[in-house]
């Protein structure tokens, strides 16, 4: 009954990375939470399920840090919703997270292929 | 806009909501049903307390919020309506007791009387050696002191003294036996208050002696008697035969000074050779009067005290000089007689309080009263726990979404106050006719009268300082514990965890050993009863009967009332069914009557250090009783003088007196005397020697003296009789019989030995009877706590003993789990309660008999009794662990 148990076929969040996504989300357009959520998912091509218990914490703390700003709005369908967007710090933040993530990846890149020919 | 600090509540709220709302909306693009769709986001973001819809933003004020909270605070506590009932229950149970007891403790021991400005009344006290007789304890003054001092000192603005007696009353219908005050002329002004009606007793009635017929009637006595008659004033009634007036009737709230026998009425002290059998007021060796003062303005009460003693001083000196003045007492008495002081004491309570008897009992009881409130806090700090954890993920979202630690605990301890307001008021409003209900319960009597357990300010602050106690108690852990969960933590694993499992376990074990506290103090009071009913008087009391006549109060003279005494005592022995009967100066068991020194002839002449108790009875007495003569032998008619009179020239005594007095010797033709004068030479001789039996009370044999009743003028005392008729059949007959002989005499007391046992037990019972009663309570309250405990820890463990059960475990396997873990519970409470059992002896001792405090075999049942509850209350939540099913099991994660 636990739908917000990540799927076992599903990757796992790393930690820390739920803030890049969600800055990375709204360099796209402000969003409100379940906007946010659905985007990534499907952005993701469903492998991201989120955790709505993370990720209104992350909302909070990106809040906090002065990098989004929050604002009570309509949704599409004329829904009371609650929307974020990035601010200046936010939106210079979003470069250097990514530029972090790419640096990660490539140094787990080049850790994995190693370990793959010392195998091979 | 950065948010600042903590998010409002509704903020957060709205935003769970919108989140659900939207997610919903996109369900139902993908073709969901509405409530499908609605039900299916709700799921997918979490199980916490339904959101309210109707909430509405914007900011908030502190009193808003607080309504805010005091609503969702009440929808929580309607959504859990069985822990909610448990919890109230609890509380009722506990706060309404407790209020109940401290109401009547409260009116017995703290209050003052009701009267003006009682903290300006003084009582004074002998303080020192006392020579003379004994009628009473150090607070009773002799009636000179009195009269003498109101003459010389203008320490108090009025000055007065009281002392009580019983006396038979004929108004209109019927006459009884009833309490009676004999109060000074300035008593009322001492009390200073107002008649309800005519007038009170004044100066003037207090002039000539025997020369005031008049009386001042109780409220209630006037109410149950006179019908509140508001013409009451000039109507006459009888009291020991004699015509007296109404002149007043006292308020309401006004019981006397001693609200444990509040009298019916008060007449002038003049009046006292009606009531008392020592007709003069002037003996300075006689001492019977309590004397109250209220202090001069200005004065406090050492400067009174300083004041009067230079005249105390003298007045012992010239008693000295007083005729009666008893010759030949050792001279380290006499001078200790000289350095006595007359101690003023605060008088504005009256006079109960001072006796032990009294306020140990009610010392007892308010402490069993505390500890069961306690007990209902730990019961409902543990269900509130238990709710806290039940809530944990909804804390975890809320805490998640922004509402700070503050607000969280804010919202708990809310919650906890609610349940506390709402249980104290239940119990407030139920305290009142649960006191009553107590009152008549234990069978206190008069007291009763003057005790009324109704609501009032003190109470009141005293239910209101319980219910922040309990709040304290009962909120502070389920707060803390909510305010310890982490929003990501929670959040991730999902499951609730064991937490607070611990804390509960504790509380449980708490509770285990209050309940069994309680049961002990009940098993040892149970004991004590028990043991004071089977040592008994020392003779068979089944077949006893006895009733009181005293022709003295009914206006016969000496010679007369002896001669109407004979012939009644004829009369009743002669009735079908009746083996015997005999006559007493002095009724048994009653807790007080006669006593004096005796002063014994053995190898040297002596004077016992301690006052004997004493009676006057007839021949045949000790055969009625069924108690055995062991030496000697019984009073004889023939020991009837040529004139057909008794003498007191032969006496008989107890075996206790021969053992404590004259050991070793030969007792019969003993010389003994009342101990006067030990210079004198004794004029008794001792003739016989009864086995021991108790006179006064049950707890301690004294050695006794008795006397040929009719020896010199007695006016009345009470007949004894045993017989195999029921009292219902033989009280009209002996009724009848006494009618025949003289249609004015009154016939009062008819009761069996047996009900003047527990007239006497009263206190005995009361603790007896309560302390079942609230170990009953103490030991359901454990047993709902223990139920709680373990039913959660069976949720907890389904999945383990599922996985146990599909793997081949035998279900019994899985009951015997919890039972040991029942079993653990019950044996930490009882470990934790004996050291509190050996302090609270100390505090009960001296009113066990038979029993110790430490008595290992009311211990050992008791213990055995909590174990073998806590394991019935776990039986529930055992059978349904082994009823697990492997597929539920895993249903449930």
């Amino acid at each position: 009954m636990s739908t917000q148990e990540p799927h076992s076929d599903r990757i796992e969040l790393l930690q820390g990375t739920l803030d890049v996504l969600i800055l990375k989300t709204l360099a796209l357009g402000r969003r409100h939470g379940q906007g946010i959520a659905r985007a990534i998912e499907e952005t993701s091509g469903d492998e991201f399920l989120i955790d709505h218990g993370s990720l209104y914490p992350a909302l909070k703390r990106l809040e906090k840090r002065g990098w989004i700003v929050a604002e009570w709005g309509v949704s599409a369908n004329n829904r009371r919703a609650r929307f974020y967007e990035l601010t200046a710090a936010g939106r210079a933040r979003v470069g250097v997270e990514e530029a972090r993530w790419h640096r990660l990846v490539a140094a787990m890149g080049r850790v994995l292929d190693a370990g793959g020919s010392a195998g091979g | 806009m950065g948010w600042k600090g903590e998010r409002s509540d509704l903020d957060e709220r709205d935003e769970m909501l919108a989140h659900i709302r939207i997610e919903a909306d996109r369900l139902i693009e993908e073709g969901w049903s509405e409530g499908d769709a609605m039900r299916e986001a709700r799921q997918r973001f979490g199980d916490h307390e339904p959101v309210s819809p109707t909430a509405t933003s914007g900011a908030l004020s502190g009193l808003d919020l607080l309504r805010r909270d005091v609503v969702h605070g009440l929808r929580r506590l309607r959504a859990t309506p069985l822990t909610t009932a448990i919890i109230l229950a609890s509380l009722v149970l506990g706060i309404g007791v407790n209020t109940a007891i401290f109401s009547i403790a409260d009116q017995a021991l703290l209050r003052p009387m009701a009267i003006p400005e009682p903290d300006r009344v003084v009582q004074l006290e002998w303080d020192g050696q006392w020579i003379g007789e004994g009628r009473g304890w150090g607070s009773l003054l002799p009636h000179p002191v009195y009269t003498e001092l109101q003459d010389r000192t203008t320490a108090f603005s009025a000055l007065a003294a009281r002392s009580p007696g019983d006396a038979t009353l004929i108004t209109g219908g019927g006459s009884e036996r009833a309490r009676v005050a004999l109060v000074t002329g300035r008593f009322f002004e001492v009390m200073g208050i107002r008649p309800l009606l005519g007038r009170f007793i004044d100066p003037q009635d207090d002039v000539t002696l025997d020369g005031h017929p008049v009386v001042v009637l109780s409220h209630a006595f006037w109410q149950s008697r006179f019908g509140g008659d508001a013409g009451v004033v000039g109507r006459e009634l009888q009291l020991n035969g004699r015509t007296m007036t109404i002149i007043g009737v006292a308020p309401a709230g006004f019981h006397g000074t001693d609200w444990s026998r509040p009298p019916v009425l008060w007449t002038s002290m003049m009046m006292n050779g009606l009531v008392h059998s020592w007709g003069t007021l002037d003996q300075p060796r006689v001492r019977f009067q309590h004397v109250y003062g209220r202090l001069a303005p200005g004065i406090s009460r050492r400067d009174a005290q300083e004041a009067i003693q230079p005249w105390f001083r003298s007045y012992l000196q010239a008693d000295m000089e007083h005729p009666d003045w008893p010759t030949g007492r050792d001279p380290g008495e006499v001078r200790a007689y000289l350095a006595s002081q007359l101690a003023v004491q605060p008088g504005g309570t009256g006079q109960a309080d001072r006796s032990e008897e009294l306020t140990r009992p009610v010392l007892i009881l308010t402490t069993a009263t505390a500890l069961l409130l306690l007990l209902a806090c730990l019961n409902v700090a543990n269900l509130s726990l238990a709710r806290s954890v039940a809530r944990y993920r909804d804390t975890a979202v809320r805490s998640a979404l922004g509402a700070s630690r503050g607000r969280i605990v804010t919202e708990r301890l809310v919650e906890s106050f609610l349940l506390a307001a709402i249980g104290t008021a239940l119990g407030v409003a139920l305290a009142p006719p649960f006191g009553r209900w107590i009152l008549r319960y234990v069978e206190v009597g008069d007291a009763a009268t003057a005790l009324d357990p109704g609501v009032d300010g003190r109470m009141l602050a005293v239910a209101g300082v319980t219910a922040v106690v309990v709040t304290v108690l009962s909120g502070v852990g389920p707060a803390w514990f909510a305010s310890t969960v982490r929003p990501m933590g929670a959040l991730r694993t999902r499951v609730s965890g064991r937490a607070g499992l611990g804390v509960r376990r504790l509380l449980v074990v708490g509770q285990v050993s209050l309940a069994l506290i309680l049961l002990i103090g009940a098993g040892l009071f149970g004991r004590t009863l028990r043991s004071l009913k089977g040592t008994g008087p020392g003779f068979e009391t089944g077949q006893l009967v006895s009733f009181d006549v005293h022709p003295g109060n009914d206006g016969f003279d000496r010679v007369e009332s002896k001669a109407l005494l004979e012939e009644i005592w004829a009369a009743v022995e002669a009735l079908p069914g009746v083996e015997g009967a005999g006559f007493a100066a002095f009724a048994m068991m009653t807790g007080g009557g006669w006593g004096n020194s005796m002063l014994v002839e053995a190898n040297q002449r002596f004077v016992t250090d301690e006052n004997l108790p004493m009676n006057a009875i007839t021949p045949g007495f000790f055969d009625v009783l069924g108690v055995k003569v062991l030496r000697g032998r019984d009073f004889l008619p023939s020991d009837r003088t040529s004139d057909q009179r008794w003498s007191w020239d032969k006496v008989i005594v107890s075996q206790s007196f021969v053992d404590a007095y004259l050991p070793g010797r030969e007792p019969l033709g003993t010389r003994i005397d009342f101990g006067r004068d030990p210079d004198a030479s004794a004029r008794m001789e001792i003739i016989g020697v009864v086995e021991n039996y108790q006179e006064k009370n049950l707890r301690e044999p004294l050695p006794q003296v008795y006397f040929p009743v009719l020896a010199q003028g007695r006016t009345g005392g009470t007949f004894y009789l045993r017989t195999r008729a029921p009292l219902a059949a033989l009280g009209p007959e002996i009724r009848e019989r006494v009618r025949a002989i003289s249609p004015v005499l009154t016939v009062s007391g008819m009761r069996t030995f047996d009900q003047q046992l527990d007239q006497l037990l009263v206190y005995e019972r009361m603790l007896s009877a309560l302390g079942a009663l609230f170990a009953l309570l103490g030991v359901v309250l454990a047993m709902i706590g223990i139920y709680g405990v373990l039913s959660f820890q069976v949720q907890l463990r389904t999945r383990e003993i599922g996985i146990r059960i599909a793997l081949g475990a035998r279900p019994a396997s899985a009951s015997r789990l919890i039972l040991t873990d029942a079993a653990r519970l019950a044996l930490g409470g009882i470990l934790l309660a004996l050291p509190a059992v050996w302090g609270l002896g100390r505090l009960i001792e001296s009113q066990l008999y038979g029993v110790r405090a430490a008595d290992p075999s009311v211990l050992t049942t008791g213990g055995g009794i909590v174990l073998a509850l806590c394991l019935l209350a776990s039986l529930g939540p055992a059978l349904r662990m082994s009823r697990t099913s492997p597929v539920e099991a895993f249903r449930v994660e």
